[in-house]
């Protein structure tokens, strides 16, 4: 035990005070904060968008929808820019598309809006323009288009125009907030993005760690400083150390970033007030004591799982190259599980999510991201802890012993017969 | 007095070699021992199972009286392997901090030691001290210095030092030699691997040599040369040896064997014949004999014969036969 604690201690000390670790530790936070920041800066300089404003309006139904929409659209954001409104017969539609196009085409106009002779039953709208991918935009004008139709129709059936534009003035703000059997738990949509975070930091840092723990065996091997390590401590003893030592320096890492954030989130108001800009509104998800245990053991079971398999790996290999080739395998096992996230996000009940929660390989990553999405029962989580448990003794246990055989032995990789049979061999 | 290192009936088997087989030895406390083989031998794969690296598939092995799983028991031990590196990233001192500690000496203790051996191996010198170096910025020369404070700072009862001198310059070599002297002279016990015969010769108290994984001999250096059993003398004539000398060093009632390496001419004697009558016909001859000298043969002598001896044979049946 002292010496286990020796070797974690060398392995943690020596990482953390490395460059990279003071670098990589202040710049994850930074990033973090600039993923937040940047886009409510945009959004704040950037409405409404000038773009909406600079499109031409074809209006053939001869009801002045378009003029009452060009009106809502003009002004951008310095009032110089305004939407060009053209009534046309329903014959020349075809003609007045044509001269819209050569507009888009030439820069001078964004798109053009098409409204169709006949507003009932089915009205005929279309939109064309360099922004048509632009979802928030064409979100955007189609609301606008939706009310204006509806206010059209009312003044059609007779109602008076003044009262048609005091009903259809409506500022709709739906904040949506997620209920959860332990009651109000933050923002739906905050939550998702939290839960989508949480299940990709824990992919990120397990791969990047047992990255590290990889390159930390293949170092002691191709240096020979395992030859002299060895001679002090047993092989299993400096295996567990190092993946011990480089945990904590995950870990470190990871409790660095997590109160960045927090501290960032929690003030916001202050930290945007600087930069004049509105702070966002969302409430932060609320993060029980016992969801924070079971992410905190998720990713302690997770990294040990697969850095025990980095790291016989690396005792097993004598080149960059073959440590390439060789990861391969357990690195498809992490990709692949990454690439279920969104799947497990969009149906954290289904079957699919459900069979990834027992496999000690997936479930670090897919369970919390469902813990955090859905309430899952007690003996589901219990069950998926076990199988995790189970899944990291046997790993550990088939690491150690490639390892202890793997660490001493140079030359040519071993073919996997012979990895077999250090697996079943004794010492 | 308890043997430092007892081995019993070692075995090691290999998927498609054996690498050590039924290997007994006992090394007494306070000697210097060598442990000689050709390259493959498996005396690396010996020193593992001493320092508990490797398990022997049958037999067991006892450091100082207790068996070497014991916890703790290898902290008494020192060992320099064939093969040396350190973490090239790790200051020296840190190194050795983390190689002293993990040998159980206390941080303090272990400082203050490390600085010792560091002056002592010119490590700190007036215009340096390379002791807050990183590993990499050291000469290789400098490296296998620090090395050697690694095995050493425990203060080890017993040294173990695999092919110690391969890849050293003259200086290292010379360090390592005072340093095994002293480390006798102390008291410990000393035992290393190597097949380079000559600095076996002049170091060691007893040895074992060993091919094909089995002990061919092993014993005290006299014990070792006597029970080879060839009588040897060496001659040095003025002149060179003309007609007359060869006819008589053919003479194989007198001569075995003849090595001559210009300065001086190296012969086995004939089982039964007595070396004055060989002196007697060499001067009749003509011969101006400028030494004549009755010598044990050398422990490369030894070694060359003993194991080429095992490959016209192609097996190791008769390797006890010390």
């Amino acid at each position: 035990m002292r010496k286990l604690w020796i070797v974690a201690q060398r392995e943690f000390m020596e990482r953390v005070r490395s460059r990279w670790f003071i670098v990589s530790t202040v710049l994850v936070p930074a990033f973090l904060g600039l993923v937040i920041f940047i886009p409510v800066y945009f959004v704040s300089r950037a409405t409404p968008s000038t773009d909406m404003a600079r499109i031409t309006i074809i209006d053939a139904s001869g009801s002045g929808i378009g003029a009452r929409l060009a009106a809502r659209l003009d002004g951008g954001v310095a009032g110089d820019t305004t939407a060009r409104y053209v009534s046309v017969s329903p014959t020349a539609i075809a003609a007045a598309e044509s001269t819209a196009t050569h507009d888009v085409i030439s820069g001078a106009r964004k798109g053009y809006l098409v409204i169709g002779p006949l507003l009932w039953p089915k009205p005929q709208v279309r939109y064309a323009g360099s922004n048509a991918t632009s979802t928030i935009d064409m979100s955007r004008l189609q609301r606008m288009v939706h009310d204006e139709l509806i206010a059209t129709r009312l003044r059609s059936a007779g109602m008076d125009p003044h009262q048609v534009d005091a009903l259809t003035a409506l500022d709709l703000q739906m904040p949506t907030e997620r209920l959860t059997a332990r009651g109000r738990g933050g923002s739906g949509e905050i939550g998702t993005i939290v839960a989508f975070v949480v299940a990709f930091m824990l992919y990120m840092t397990i791969f990047f760690y047992g990255q590290i723990v990889l390159r930390g065996v293949m170092e002691e091997k191709q240096t020979r400083v395992a030859e002299t390590v060895v001679s002090s401590v047993r092989p299993d003893t400096l295996l567990f150390g190092k993946i011990l030592g480089v945990g904590a320096v995950a870990g470190a890492q990871l409790a660095i970033s997590a109160l960045a954030t927090v501290i960032i989130v929690r003030y916001r108001g202050p930290l945007f007030a600087r930069f004049h800009i509105a702070a966002p509104t969302f409430a932060m998800p609320h993060v029980s004591a016992a969801m924070a245990g079971l992410l905190v053991l998720y990713f302690i079971l997770g990294y040990i799982v697969y850095s025990a398999l980095f790291a016989a790996i690396g005792s097993m290999v004598s080149s960059e190259q073959d440590a390439q080739q060789v990861q391969m395998p357990i690195t498809m096992l992490l990709v692949i599980t990454a690439l279920f996230i969104q799947p497990v996000m969009f149906t954290p009940e289904g079957s699919l999510a459900e069979a990834l929660s027992y496999i000690p390989f997936s479930s670090p990553i897919i369970m919390p991201l469902r813990l955090s999405l859905i309430p899952l029962p007690a003996w589901k989580v219990a069950l998926s802890v076990a199988a995790l448990v189970a899944g990291c003794w046997i790993s550990v246990w088939i690491a150690a012993r490639i390892y202890r055989t793997g660490l001493l032995m140079y030359g040519k990789r071993p073919s996997p017969r012979e990895i077999l049979r250090w697996v079943r061999a004794s010492r | 007095m308890t043997a430092a290192v007892r081995i019993d009936h070692i075995s090691k088997r290999y998927a498609n070699h054996v690498a050590v087989r039924d290997l007994s030895l006992e090394i007494p406390a306070g000697v210097v021992y060598g442990l000689l083989g050709p390259n493959g031998a498996g005396k690396t794969t010996t020193i593992r199972m001493i320092l508990d690296v490797i398990e022997p598939d049958t037999g067991t092995i006892a450091i100082l009286g207790a068996p070497n799983g014991q916890p703790g028991i290898v902290d008494r031990v020192g060992y320099l392997p064939e093969e040396r590196g350190l973490y090239r990233r790790m200051t020296v001192r840190r190194v050795l901090l983390f190689l002293a500690q993990l040998k159980g000496v206390p941080p303090a203790d272990a400082q203050r030691r490390i600085d010792a051996w560091l002056e002592r191996l010119q490590l700190v010198t007036a215009e340096r001290d390379w002791g807050d170096a990183r590993v990499e910025e050291l000469s290789r020369g400098m490296q296998q210095k620090v090395q050697f404070i690694g095995a050493l700072v425990h203060d080890p009862e017993v040294m173990i030092l695999d092919e110690p001198f391969s890849a050293l310059d003259p200086i290292n070599a010379q360090a390592l030699k005072d340093i095994i002297i002293e480390l006798k002279r102390a008291g410990k016990t000393v035992v290393f691997s190597t097949h380079l015969m000559e600095s076996a010769e002049r170091l060691c108290d007893a040895v074992c040599i060993i091919a094909q994984g089995a002990k061919l001999v092993d014993g005290t250096l006299a014990e070792v040369r006597r029970a080879h059993g060839v009588r040897q003398v060496a001659l040095a004539l003025e002149g060179g040896s003309h007609n007359g000398v060869s006819r008589v060093l053919q003479d194989r009632t007198l001569v075995s064997r003849v090595d001559d390496s210009n300065q001086v001419i190296e012969l086995d004697l004939a089982p039964s014949a007595d070396p004055q009558r060989l002196l007697r016909a060499l001067i009749e001859a003509g011969a101006v004999v400028q030494r004549f000298e009755l010598v044990q043969p050398s422990l490369h002598r030894v070694f060359v014969d003993r194991v080429s001896a095992l490959g016209s044979n192609g097996n190791v049946a008769g390797g006890a036969n010390a």
